[in-house]
């Protein structure tokens, strides 16, 4: 997994707010995945057509925004990736 | 006035691009360092995924497609050897992005496991430089190919081939 | 405000001007003597979005320009500096510098090329005038045009097309490969897609990969496109330069 072993694998100490998921959860969201081959595809497909001018840099923004949105709905988790301290008070 | 011709003018155009949300979410994302104390529950699906679209399924309706595709293709001429210039010539019907569709479909599916064709499994190999595969001929060595390790590939092809028979 | 993690460089490495990390903020470096941590505040209640996804890989490469950087995965943040001095700096400073010594004057250029696929399927019957005959026969005769034979042809033209698919791939390696220190393919995706492959590159040699680059797609324009990102943080040879895979003097 990473690249530096050997360090702490303790959890840090408990940051308010954060949570942390476990690992039956994880597997549970990716199970419930909606098709991430399609919206990498699409995604791929939008950058093609910003290159060739078929879409606008306004419309190719708000396509891939979408794109990804979907793919953070799939499963929470995946937001809490993104935002993982999001809930924490103010440290 | 001299007019230098600059190869650095073209540097501009020639420059490589930044990564965009594509290379991002379908290459980079799953790439770096992480740190174990953090509990990464990451967009993993993303990271399992990959797509070898030139699977191509060994399906009748996969090879119905390319016929069709083939068939809609216009060619005025239909001897084609030895006047590949005139094939050049003749213009697209449409623009050259607006695809027929019936061959993306058809590649997009993805496959389970794969009945390995004959050369897949050479392909399976992990080569420790990059050489050109037997199936192009000549074996080439790069001069700097003991730097060049190459990681293994995933297999291309899973159509089960039969064996071509070039018709004459 | 927590302090996110973009990668890991050497504490003389100068911020690239101009570049602003995620949510618009100022870049910063946590450093030791030996090593430094690129980072910056963010609010952790803002959603995030594409724009994140893509400052943090923007960051890494205005870094890449100059600097030999080691990328952290995206989404990693800590409270704040001192932790991640603790847990970055102080961990295994050993394995980072490594890293860091053995990428160092490299950078990564990736190259995908996609067939256009009429091109290409007229590619494919110019050579195989066979095809083309079976064609015309099936045009000729519709009576005689079964499924059986249309899937014959499709087949046919499928097993040609890959053919053609791989021979460019490799016409491409040939000519680009030499050029660089190292070469991993990822998988292709999409439509056509017959080469994805990141390649490392010693700073000196980015220019005449420029042009190898450019004249790849002069000659080849009628049937591919290509596409050229970079340069990057060494992506896709961190693994394999872990794992020993990668090994150089």
């Amino acid at each position: 997994m990473g690249l530096i072993t050997g360090l702490l694998t303790l959890p840090l100490a408990p940051v308010r707010g954060v949570v942390w998921v476990a690992e039956q959860v994880k597997q549970e969201a990716d199970r419930q995945w909606s098709d991430p081959a399609t919206i990498q595809a699409e995604l791929a497909d939008i950058e093609a057509m910003r290159e060739s001018g078929e879409l606008d840099e306004q419309e190719a923004d708000a396509r891939e925004e979408e794109l990804l949105q979907r793919l953070l709905a799939a499963s929470p988790e995946q937001s809490q990736s993104l935002n993982p301290w999001a809930g924490v008070d103010d440290a | 006035m001299t007019v230098t011709q600059s190869r650095s003018s073209n540097r501009y155009i020639e420059r490589p691009a930044p990564s965009s949300l594509a290379d991002v979410i379908n290459t980079i994302l799953d790439k770096g360092l992480v740190i174990d104390i953090y509990i990464r529950v990451s967009l993993v699906g993303i990271e399992l995924l990959t797509i070898d679209a030139r699977i191509v399924i060994a399906s009748v309706d996969t090879y119905l497609r390319f016929a069709e595709a083939v068939n809609r293709l216009d060619l005025t001429e239909t001897e084609t050897s030895g006047i590949p210039e005139l094939m050049e010539n003749i213009t697209s019907s449409g623009a050259k992005g607006k695809t027929t569709g019936a061959l993306e479909g058809a590649k997009e599916k993805l496959s389970g496991i794969l009945p390995g064709g004959d050369e897949d499994e050479e392909e399976k190999e992990e080569r420790p430089r990059r050489s050109s595969s037997s199936r192009s001929g000549s074996s080439r060595s790069s001069s700097s190919s003991s730097k060049q390790p190459s990681r293994s590939r995933p297999a291309r092809k899973s159509s089960a081939r039969q064996k071509r028979t070039e018709e004459g | 405000m927590v302090v996110h993690l973009y990668g890991v460089t050497t504490p003389d490495t100068k911020p690239p001007p101009e570049v602003k990390g995620r949510q618009d903020g100022e870049l910063r470096l946590v450093a030791d003597d030996r090593l430094a941590v690129i980072v910056s505040d963010v609010d952790p209640d803002a959603p995030a979005a594409r724009k994140d996804l893509l400052a943090h890989a923007h960051v890494l490469e205005a870094y890449a320009e100059e600097a030999t950087v080691i990328p952290m995965q995206f989404g990693i943040a800590l409270p704040d500096d001192d932790i991640v001095r603790e847990q970055v700096l102080e961990q295994d400073p050993e394995s980072l510098a490594d890293l860091l010594r053995s990428f160092d004057g490299l950078v990564q250029l990736t190259v995908q090329a996609f067939h256009h696929e009429e091109a290409a399927l007229r590619e494919v019957l110019r050579r195989r005038p066979d095809l083309v005959a079976a064609r015309e026969r099936m045009r000729s005769f519709p009576e005689a045009a079964t499924q059986a034979r249309q899937v014959e042809l499709g087949q046919a033209v499928a097993e040609a097309l890959e053919d053609l698919q791989e021979e460019d791939r490799l016409m491409l390696l040939d000519d680009l490969a030499p050029l660089t220190r190292a070469v991993a393919e990822n998988d292709t995706g999409g439509a056509h897609e017959i080469l994805h492959a990141a390649f490392l590159v010693e700073r000196e040699a980015r220019p005449a990969f420029d042009e190898a680059v450019a004249e790849l797609r002069r000659a080849h324009e009628e049937r591919m496109r290509i596409r050229y990102v970079g340069p990057q943080p060494p992506y896709s040879f961190l693994e394999p330069m872990r794992s020993g895979e990668l090994t150089w003097d």
